[in-house]
């Protein structure tokens, strides 16, 4: 079996299922994106988002218990919310808590991995995503804003063309400009959700996944060969561990970098950060988050290893 | 002036054509291939939010900048990008019209013989009581039974079970991957919410002929013979010894969910 072989067919079939799964979570993040824009007044953030900032990030890290988002939807919300004065620490944060520390994720990954080691399984990806997310949220707290976001990321044309409404203020107004606001950044986000998904279904249906097969015997090749899996494969984190439950042959510890790492970063994500940050934050973040999942899952392998999963 | 009006209707025809694509697909059983069915009606409720966007959008107030915007040549450039890229994937999937995956992409997923987490398999209590699965009656009678690939794995993970139906001639249906004239894998795809998560879970088919080389070609097939067990690291795993191969339509559910 050759390690790469093209079909129009597959590849298709594949991108058009990857878009019918994230069109609907992208066109809720986008909606709330709006809604955001027209119904949470700076102020309010202003007022009661926790003032100090250690604090503020542990918060952020657990937002998506409130406000759970899928990754596919939520760079629109994440840009609305620094813009309405959430810093940038802690909507990176909650960027990348939000699709692991959430009840979905933790729910279909107990299911997943079933039985006795399903809980741990969860447990342990709830854990370490939020430990990742608020530890990358401690070092963006220290790094300038201007290092971070494109020049013009927090800029929003459609958005600011309303300001001369804005003596028109009833609900009904603020919903119809939600709604318009709402629109043009479905379209602007589903560019980029389009070619990202198109590269994950290349990976998808064209790469033979026996070429991956020798990592196994090696901690080190197994974790980062399914940590880059995953940032191929584009999997929704709510269904992900199904994929990686499947993966009997890699030990559990690299299963839990494939749970952790992809829901924070794969290509599609990657294209759609873009949007908002520098390229060359992007590279460090990949870089940081790379090395801290396999700290962490190195760290649990030698907690459990002989333990209750092996 | 129809550059103009393209500038300024491009958002709306673009929620158009993506959400009359899911309605399509709703109504014409377009999304069987694509979601998991209890996926398709998330699919629908977008597709309906897509056409009252498309509809709405005109009767929304728009603003000066957009007006200004169309006559900036830079934004009808990007205007045009934006869009094409938008609408390929919907001129594509009616072009190709995918059916079904490739064997080639099967063999690039690697087929499990074993049970996946999530899978939904008939109880052992089921299998013998439920009116579609009266086996009992079938074994005792030597009638052919026909079973799923997921209950043969099943079947093939119960020590009773396995007791039961160990050398019983049944029935069963797949897409094959061949690896020689006699000796094919029978799959079927189990998925959890798209088909870009499909995973192909399938067991060895023995053939006591040769299957004909146009057979060999064909998507879908049912095998009849004798059903057995090989221990395997710890498991057994099902293999049919097949007294028949024949081409069978695709069942209209073409996935395990």
């Amino acid at each position: 079996m050759p390690a790469f072989s093209f079909s129009l067919n597959d590849f298709t079939l594949s991108w058009l299922s990857l878009l019918f799964e994230g069109i609907p979570f992208l066109l809720l993040g986008t909606f709330i994106s709006g809604m955001v824009e027209e119904f949470l007044p700076k102020r309010f953030v202003e007022k009661w988002f926790p003032k100090r900032t250690w604090f503020a990030i542990l918060v952020s890290g657990n937002l998506g218990l409130i406000l759970p988002m899928c990754e596919c939807g939520i760079i629109p919300v994440l840009r609305r919310l620094m813009k309405k004065g959430v810093p940038v620490a802690c909507a990176i944060t909650y960027m990348l808590a939000s699709p692991i520390v959430n009840g979905i994720s933790f729910l279909s990954t107990m299911l997943a991995y079933q039985l006795e080691t399903g809980w741990v399984m969860a447990v342990s990806r709830l854990a370490m995503g939020y430990l990742l997310a608020i530890a990358t949220g401690f070092v963006v707290a220290r790094i300038s804003k201007d290092n971070i976001l494109k020049p013009l990321a927090l800029e929003d044309n459609h958005a600011q063309h309303h300001h001369h409404h804005e003596e028109k203020n009833s609900w009904r107004h603020k919903l119809v400009r939600g709604i318009h606001c709402s629109g043009h950044e479905f379209m602007e986000v589903l560019i980029y959700f389009i070619v990202g998904s198109a590269l994950a279904a290349v990976f998808n249906t064209a790469v033979n996944r026996e070429v991956i097969e020798p990592l196994t015997s090696h901690f080190t090749s197994a974790t980062l060969g399914l940590m880059l899996g995953a940032a191929l494969l584009c999997l929704c984190s709510t269904s992900d561990a199904f994929i990686a439950a499947s993966l009997t042959s890699f030990p559990s510890a690299s299963h839990l970098a494939f749970l952790v790492f992809g829901p924070m970063i794969d290509v599609r994500l990657i294209l759609m950060y873009r949007m908002l940050f520098k390229r060359k934050f992007i590279v460090w973040l990949t870089l940081g988050l790379a090395i801290g999942t396999y700290l962490l899952c190195w760290l649990w392998n030698h907690v459990f290893s002989g333990g209750m999963l092996w | 002036m129809v550059k103009r009006w393209f500038i300024l209707n491009w958002i709306p025809l673009a929620f158009c054509c993506w959400g009359l694509l899911h309605l399509l697909f709703f109504w014409g059983k377009g999304f069987t291939i694509y979601l998991s069915p209890w996926f398709r009606w998330i699919a629908l409720a977008a597709g309906i939010v897509l056409v009252l966007l498309a509809l709405l959008w005109p009767f929304l107030p728009t603003n000066d900048c957009e007006e200004t915007e169309c006559h900036s040549h830079h934004h009808h450039r990007k205007t045009f990008w934006q869009f094409g890229i938008i609408i390929f994937p919907v001129l594509l999937c009616l072009w190709v019209r995918p059916s079904e995956f490739s064997v080639t992409t099967l063999q690039n997923r690697g087929v499990s013989s074993e049970l996946l987490p999530g899978m939904d398999t008939i109880s052992t209590e089921e299998l013998f009581t439920e009116p579609n699965f009266d086996f009992a009656e079938d074994l005792s009678s030597g009638q052919l039974s026909e079973i799923s690939v997921s209950d043969l794995l099943f079947i093939a993970d119960d020590p009773e079970l396995r007791e039961k139906f160990q050398s019983k001639t049944i029935k069963v249906v797949g897409q094959p991957i061949f690896s020689s004239a006699s000796r094919f894998q029978l799959t079927r795809l189990f998925i959890m919410c798209c088909a870009a998560d499909a995973r192909p879970v399938g067991f060895w088919v023995e053939s006591e002929s040769e299957v004909p080389v146009s057979l060999q070609k064909k998507n879908w097939l049912e095998v009849e013979g004798k059903l057995e067990f090989k221990s395997e690291t710890n498991r057994f795993v099902p293999w049919i010894q097949a007294s028949q191969v024949k081409e069978t339509q695709a069942p209209e559910e073409i996935f395990l969910y």
